[in-house]
């Protein structure tokens, strides 16, 4: 495999001395809602304990299926929502319970980007009100005052800085997510949460927007939280992956041991799924076809909540939640039977 | 059920235009599309957001926007020319001879009624059966596109459906009338991956056991290498290349296709190299690029001088030696054969 | 099911308490000498000292409060000693400029009201979202053109303009229709229709326009939905598409504008009645009004939250039967 010294590049890059940028434990969201006539109230566990870390300049990707609680733990990160339980420590403070004007500092450095570049953007305002909005909400005034940063910021993101007076219909696709990346660097963040950055856009242009992410993460030295559901995407942007499934990581993983090496069965079927443009014909041949959809999470299978779509399922794994331990690959995997190399 | 026998086409469109006149100018959604389907056969339309790949289907079936549109050209399905015969053939023929399934199974389904009432409404329209008979075949149907419990869930609304099962009801509704052609517009892009493999499974299941024609448009060409026999890859309005899947995915000869295939993220090979993306964006279908439409985003064009890319529109041509591959470029073909094989050779590393 | 139910009648238990002790706090509890104004301008020395004596005034509100909803459900004794009065539930307090219990009062008044509203409410709910309905069937032709028009026109008519129009035209030039009266439904349905048709037909003019434009407008964005879509590629004929599917779709905004229409009505139906000269709710909470006479006040404005609140549960009931999501949350 002759990708594995230039994909160890990167790692080396996430290791860096100055300890993680993100530390969060035991993080979990649960909604409650009721269900049925009876008037028992049930919780969606949405998210339930995730513990991870992010180093600075690193890309951690969150991928998985709908309703495995990707979108929410990105929400929890930026304190969009408030956290059931749990802690999330950044640059070194935690931000679990912060509030008010220090809520609104935390946002000066930890910033997120949203999928729809369509709906996130106030179509009355001119590209230059957008993108200068969180200067002036946090009363900044930069060297040169804010047209002229608003314009530098226009420059990095590859819009021509011209179109300062512009409004969102005016631009394409694409050109829309830049001015939403454009926004969410104003304040020179530390870390930028990107939930589905390029899943609304056309493919030719979603390579655009990856590629200009991973320009931004190595001239700004940018820690980023990659939330995506597509394997290939966050593959080329992610030095670290965590996969999770109903609410629970179950593997964490740099790229060679994820996309190579996959530890846990549904890391293995979920790539197995992805059709790949190189192979044609072979339908059927070694795939892996997982039967029926994700459970609910309002009540998750006990023990290993992957085991009721799992071919490697037994006894065990009804009773006993695995842990996440490291395995032979050298990744971590919450299985009870990791898959061997 | 049709007339039409095994080996000629049972969808054949030629030079198909849709044109729609808006306060802006005439909008050319698909400007001298053809191509066509034998049964049991599955083409692919591939391309991205205006590329002319949806109207294309939804006026098979008479079910774009009638207000201020021409459609010209011809489109015999089984025998019938849809563009010209009256709406009410056309009305007849849905459900019945050509069948449509939705990107998203949840809008495309009636929120207030449920499965089994929708699917022996479908059932019906053809059928004169009673309601106890149609639903008799709504519980078969779903029993065959794998939904559990079947005589429980015909009784259920589409939100107490998982988005896979939702897509499986919805196939189970398109298939009720035994079409011989079945039109799928996306109808894996609103679903996670584990299901979509199961979905495209079950489409070419239900391809061999009914022997129908199935056009499959999509963006994604990983949906295509799994469930197409023949490609057409549409570009502003017009296809730009057309073969086997085999002919166009593994020798390329169109810059947009070369594009394609560069600028998707794979499983495989180098991921610490930044991708090729295609410069700019996909034309408006107000305003099409001249010559060719492809001309400002590639990178092979001619245009100095006497170069033909911006002046004269390339038409399909039969790429040589390759039998029914047609490309429409003007580069020399020893020229596109070069970069075709590097092209495939980043993508197989 | 059930639970739903149970649950929207508590809440509308919650809403008309707290608006009934809103007023409450609003009348009673005013800087001013309550029981002066209470018993209204042109009242007497000794009366003042009656409805001081009677209500117990000196007395805590929150004491005041529990005594006067205590009762409108089982009625109560108003005052002490030779000022003692008997008032039956539902009390609503005693009129004292009148001599009257305020419940008789406002017993009288309320059929004449009842009358115009729902009776407009249905005429106009018909007739407006039937012919938004239709429009949007016959999009783009002089059916739909003349709809439009006429919502405009009907948009931009106040009540006491219509009103006296049609007096005018219908009563005094060309004499077909009578004087607008009440005569009660069960006595003579005839008189009770004739005597009601101004009354609703200005009410249905004036709100004809924005229930049309509504049911027109949501018709439209129905039809282009996706599942629209899906009923047209099963085969079926447009005008199935447009009478089963896009219909149904649209009758759950078009119910809850119907529905909160009701509430409005009552509103509208103060002017008319002013207009017309029917002594209805909306006449006497006007001369309450001027002649201060807060307990008539306070009962007309419970009737009338009652009324909005009632509208916004049929609303409630109405969704649930249309639309299977609402049932299960």
């Amino acid at each position: 495999m002759t990708q594995t010294d230039a994909a160890a590049i990167p790692e080396q890059r996430a290791a860096d001395a100055r300890g993680p940028i993100m530390k969060v434990s035991k993080l979990t969201k649960h909604f409650p809602v009721r269900a049925g006539l009876l008037a028992t109230k049930q919780n969606v566990r949405a998210v339930d304990g995730l513990e991870f870390e992010v180093g600075r300049g690193e890309a951690l990707g969150l991928v998985g299926e709908s309703g495995c609680g990707k979108t929410t733990t990105g929400r929890m990160l930026v304190r969009l929502l408030k956290p059931t339980a749990g802690e999330i420590v950044f640059d070194g403070k935690d931000i679990t319970h912060l509030k008010g004007g220090s809520l609104r500092s935390l946002r000066q450095e930890l910033q997120i980007i949203f999928q729809d570049p369509y709906s996130s953007l106030n179509p009355r305002h001119t590209v230059g009100a957008i993108v200068g909005m969180p200067l002036k909400v946090n009363k900044i005034n930069p060297p040169g005052g804010v047209k002229k940063r608003v314009q530098e910021l226009l420059e990095l993101v590859g819009l021509n800085p011209e179109h300062y007076n512009r409004f969102p219909h005016e631009f394409s696709g694409g050109q829309r997510q830049r001015i939403g990346i454009a926004r969410a660097l104003a304040l020179n963040p530390k870390m930028i949460i990107a939930d589905e950055p390029v899943s609304a856009l056309d493919v030719s242009i979603q390579a655009q927007v990856i590629n200009l992410l991973r320009e931004l993460q190595r001239e700004l030295d940018l820690s980023f939280v990659f939330i995506a559901h597509d394997l290939s995407v966050v593959r080329h942007f992610c030095d670290r992956i965590a996969v999770m499934y109903l609410g629970k990581i179950v593997e964490v993983g740099d790229r060679v041991q994820i996309y190579e090496k996959p530890s846990h069965p549904y890391t293995k079927a979920l790539l197995s799924a992805v059709p790949d443009v190189s192979k044609i014909g072979d339908k059927a041949t070694g795939r892996i076809r997982l039967e029926g959809d994700v459970p609910t999470p309002i009540n998750p299978p006990s023990g290993c909540r992957f085991r009721t779509r799992c071919w490697k399922a037994t006894e065990k794994c009804a009773t006993e939640e695995p842990p996440l331990v490291t395995t032979s690959t050298g990744a971590t995997a919450a299985c009870h039977y990791p898959e061997t190399y | 059920m049709s007339t039409v026998t095994t080996g000629t086409p049972y969808l054949e469109v030629e030079d198909l235009k849709v044109h729609f006149k808006t306060e802006d100018g005439i909008v050319k959604a698909v400007d001298g599309v053809s191509f066509s389907v034998e049964r049991g056969k599955t083409l692919g339309i591939v391309g991205e957001s205006g590329s002319g790949k949806s109207v294309t289907s939804l006026t098979l079936l008479g079910l774009h926007n009638m207000r201020a549109t021409t459609v010209t050209g011809r489109a015999s399905v089984g025998g019938t020319d849809v563009v010209a015969a009256p709406h009410s053939t056309v009305q007849k023929m849905r459900g019945k001879d050509m069948a449509m399934i939705f990107q998203d199974p949840l809008t495309a389904l009636h929120p207030y009624y449920s499965i089994g009432r929708q699917i022996v409404e479908a059932y019906r329209i053809h059928h004169k059966v009673s309601k106890e008979v149609a639903l008799k075949r709504a519980v078969e149907m779903l029993d065959r596109v794998g939904i559990p419990e079947p005589q429980r869930r015909v009784k259920q609304y589409p939100h107490e459906f998982s988005g896979g099962m939702r897509q499986r009801a919805m196939i189970a509704m398109a298939l009720v009338n035994d079409p011989d052609l079945i039109i799928a517009d996306e109808p894996t892009t609103a679903l996670d991956v584990t299901v979509q493999a199961q979905i495209l499974d079950l489409l070419g299941d239900l391809q061999k056991e009914f022997n129908s024609a199935i056009i499959m448009i999509t963006h994604d060409l990983g949906v295509i290498t799994q469930i197409a026999d023949d490609v057409l890859v549409m570009y502003g309005g017009r296809a730009v290349e057309k073969g086997t899947v085999e002919q166009v995915l593994r020798k390329p000869h169109h810059p947009y296709t070369w594009g394609l295939l560069n600028s998707v993220p794979s499983l495989h090979g180098d991921a610490s190299e930044d991708l090729k993306p295609i410069p700019g964006n996909p034309p408006s279908l107000l305003n099409v690029p001249s010559g060719c439409a492809f001309h400002p985003r590639c990178a092979h064009a001619m245009l100095g001088g006497d170069g033909p890319c911006a002046k004269i529109r390339p038409e399909l041509e039969v790429v040589q030696g390759l039998k029914n591959h047609t490309v429409a470029c003007h580069l020399s073909e020893a020229v596109r054969a070069t970069i075709s094989d590097e092209v495939i050779e980043k993508v197989d590393a | 099911m059930l639970r739903f139910v149970v649950r929207r009648l508590l809440l509308i238990v919650l809403t008309l308490t707290v608006v009934s002790f809103g007023t409450f706090m609003l009348f009673f509890a005013a800087p001013s000498d309550p029981a002066r104004i209470l018993c209204g301008t042109r009242c007497q020395p000794a009366q003042i000292e009656a409805v001081r004596d009677g209500l117990g005034l000196d007395r805590p509100i929150m004491t005041q409060y529990v005594e006067y909803m205590g009762g409108i459900f089982a009625g109560r004794t108003l005052g002490e000693g030779d000022w003692a009065k008997d008032c039956s539930a539902p009390c609503f307090g005693y009129s004292y400029t009148q001599n009257q219990e305020v419940s008789e009062i406002v017993a009288r008044a309320l059929p004449v009201s009842a009358s115009v509203a729902i009776g407009a409410w249905i005429i106009q709910t018909l007739i407006s979202v039937s012919s938004g309905v239709i429009a949007a069937r016959k999009r783009g032709t002089a059916v739909d053109r003349g709809t439009i028009a006429a919502t405009l026109i009907g948009g931009a008519l106040p009540i006491y303009f219509v009103g006296p129009m049609l007096l005018l035209i219908f009563r005094y030039q060309l004499e077909i229709l009578p004087q607008p009266s009440y005569t009660p439904l069960l006595d003579d349905p005839l008189a009770f229709a004739g005597g009601m048709i101004m009354p609703w037909a200005t009410l249905a003019i004036v709100g004809f326009a924005f229930d049309a434009r509504l049911s027109r407008s949501q018709m439209l964005e129905t039809l282009d939905e996706d599942f629209i879509r899906t009923s047209r590629a099963k085969g079926l004929k447009d005008r199935v598409v447009f009478w089963r599917h896009a219909l149904r779709a649209s009758a759950t905004p078009l119910a809850t504008s119907a529905g909160l229409g009701l509430g409005g009505l009552l509103g509208g139906a103060v002017v008319t009645e002013s207009i017309f000269g029917l002594n209805g709710l909306g006449k006497l909470s006007l001369d309450a009004i001027t002649a201060r006479n807060l307990p008539i006040v306070m009962a007309t404005v419970l009737i009338a939250a009652t009324f909005v609140v009632f509208g916004t549960f049929i609303v409630d009931m109405l969704y649930a039967a249309i639309d299977p999501r609402v049932r299960l949350s």
